[in-house]
């Protein structure tokens, strides 16, 4: 893995230049006749679309698309595809003792029908807004500040992200230590303000905490993604807005994060989907406790598959926080896709 | 003047978050060379010593996970990574009813909550008798991650120019020849951009292996560590040095990959 900085950019050039030069071949071969196609799902790509036609003719066979994408459909169907409808199957299912009875929406009524369902979508909502309120400030706040050039981004970049590359396990463990008795976070506070509280073992302070150790390991992503955003504004866009006079705050408001809307829309869906489904550091600093008071969806579907073995309303649950996840993701897919 | 101090506070604030990204993990690191006293006040004399990292090399299990684990990486590597290539190759080159159904199918899932995908793999797991097979649990990494791997390569053949592939096959290439002597050294990039990927979510995993892995000879490396904290609650010292030497492989090869990920990540997912 050595050569893989070097080998990455070379990558970066050759993708760059290989662009430019598959326009001019598209371009040159592309009879204007044929343009007016109606063919909606190939306007995006629209670069080469004749040439795609023609191809079509020449090797389109449905055999040899299943040569090559064949192996992996196979462990695709095998073991996402069919688990996850098989998964929405068993949720209308019963399922005790290996013999499995259909309960039509039992399992979903019964889940409806708890108290802690409520909680834990309350729980859920809190988790997802705070932990991406927070990642996103952290993370244009660093985006911002490594934007310039100074000496410090230049070597603290790569410590920076570590947090988003450390296992689930490894990050759980760190924050654990910092909030347990004696540990870094109670030494500080009791020096400066004499209180030590017992942080994960509180049911009321159990979440905020989760919640900033959740934010530590997520906002590097944020960071990445703001910074690649930020430094790919054209300089004379800043400068003119300097000449002009603009504040600090308003050019960032009015040009920098309306240039990077598309960028920031990414983030902030890829975000979303993953801090709603997080489950490895919720689970391995608290397991949902105390008192269930960090019982995010999937640590309780999580803790009803293994832990109280009623694996139909575990699957019943996952449907309804994938539900959950869609209808929020769509609205933002879809304003995307419009822009 | 108010200027002057607005340009002070910003910094104030940016040092503020560098402290709070660095501190926690470079907390645990230096506590780890702290022998057994780790609760010792912040501001007392620190003597490092290497014996938390001694115990928990000759003492406990980690060793023997952490080779678990590189088992099971190094099989969603040998499966995911020739696999992808070749299903990358036929998304960007081959045009056929379904392609884009097809493409898509296989990004959707990425929408899945992993807890929901757990479930079912259970029962499956059960009905091949896959349990405590590690290299099994390679084979349900190389699925999960095997649209990111996927979705990076296609982006690469798809800015290889075509004349590649016109040329070689004036020359009398055969499709796989002109993928293998031809395009597939252009990819090397992406393909090891992908295993970099692969691996480091393949180590980082505690979900998967938690559930299909019953037998702690055969626990992977994060389920292990989390079962040694189970254990002995108070050996902070050897807890947090495992915990720095389980982190080494995923660090390294993100540093390795951190660039090309931006690229994948903000151009990739935009199609």
């Amino acid at each position: 893995m050595q050569g893989g900085g070097p080998a990455l950019e070379d990558g970066g050039q050759l993708r760059a230049s290989g662009t430019s030069r598959g326009d001019d071949v598209s371009a040159a071969n592309r009879p204007l006749s044929r343009r007016a196609g109606p063919r909606p799902d190939h306007l995006r790509d629209a670069e080469g679309m004749v040439e795609k036609r023609g191809r079509r003719l020449r090797s389109g066979s449905l055999g040899a698309a299943l040569a090559w994408i064949g192996p992996s459909y196979a462990i695709f169907l095998a073991i996402m595809a069919f688990p996850a409808v098989w998964n929405v199957a068993i949720s209308f299912f019963s399922v005790s003792y290996g013999r499995d009875s259909f309960v039509g929406l039992a399992n979903y009524r019964a889940i409806l029908g708890s108290g802690q369902f409520y909680s834990s979508l309350w729980l859920t909502l809190y988790w997802t807004a705070s932990v991406m309120v927070g990642q996103f400030l952290v993370g244009l706040g660093l985006a911002l500040l490594f934007n310039r050039p100074l000496w410090v981004t230049k070597y603290l970049r790569p410590l920076i992200v570590i947090p988003w590359a450390l296992p689930g396990i490894v990050a759980a463990t760190s924050w654990t230590f910092l909030y347990s008795q004696n540990g870094l976070v109670d030494q500080v506070l009791k020096s400066l303000l004499g209180i030590a509280p017992a942080w994960l073992s509180s049911p009321t302070l159990a979440m905020p905490a989760v919640i900033i150790a959740g934010i530590w390991k997520g906002a590097p992503f944020y960071f990445l993604m703001l910074l690649a955003g930020l430094q790919s504004i054209p300089r004379e866009l800043l400068e003119a807005a300097q000449v002009d006079g603009a504040r600090r705050l308003r050019v960032l408001v009015s040009i920098e994060l309306p240039y990077i809307a598309n960028v920031l829309t990414v983030t902030l869906i890829l975000g979303l989907i993953w801090t709603a489904n997080y489950f490895d550091g919720i689970y391995l600093m608290t397991q949902g406790g105390p008192i269930n008071a960090t019982m995010t969806l999937p640590i309780w579907i999580y803790n009803t598959a293994f832990s109280s073995f009623d694996l139909s309303e575990a699957s019943a649950l996952s449907v309804i926080l994938l539900l959950i996840v869609l209808v929020l993701a769509v609205p933002a897919l879809g304003r995307r896709e419009a822009t | 003047m108010t200027r002057r101090l607005k340009h002070v506070g910003l910094n104030v604030v940016g040092a503020l978050a560098i402290v709070f990204m660095l501190v926690p993990f470079l907390w645990t690191i230096l506590e780890s060379f702290h022998g057994s006293d780790v609760f010792a006040p912040v501001l007392s004399l620190f003597r490092p010593s290497l014996s938390n990292y001694r115990y928990v090399l000759l003492h406990t299990a980690i060793p023997r996970e952490f080779l678990n684990s590189l088992i099971a990486c190094a099989s969603a590597l040998a499966v995911s990574i020739p696999v992808a290539c070749m299903a990358a190759y036929g998304y960007s080159r081959l045009r056929f009813r379904g392609r884009s159904v097809l493409f898509y199918g296989v990004l959707i899932t990425q929408l899945l909550p992993a807890t929901a995908l757990v479930i079912p793999l259970y029962r499956v797991w059960s009905l091949a008798h896959a349990f405590n097979d590690l290299v099994a649990l390679g084979v349900a990494y190389a699925a999960v991650n095997m649209a990111l791997a996927i979705l990076l390569m296609r982006n690469f053949f798809d800015n290889l120019p075509r004349a590649l592939d016109d040329a070689a096959n004036i020359d009398g290439c055969s499709r796989f020849q002109t993928f293998w002597y031809i395009l597939r050294p252009l990819v090397m990039p992406a393909v090891a951009a992908s295993a970099v990927f692969v691996f480091v979510n393949a180590w980082q995993d505690y979900l998967l292996a938690s559930s299909l892995i019953t037998n702690s000879a055969d626990f992977t490396v994060n389920v292990g560590l989390y079962a040694f904290e189970g254990a002995f609650t108070t050996d902070w010292g050897a807890i947090l040095a495992s915990s720095v030497l389980v982190s080494v492989p995923s660090v390294l090869m993100f540093a390795l990959a951190q660039r090309y990920f931006v690229r994948v990540a903000s151009g990739g997912v935009k199609e």
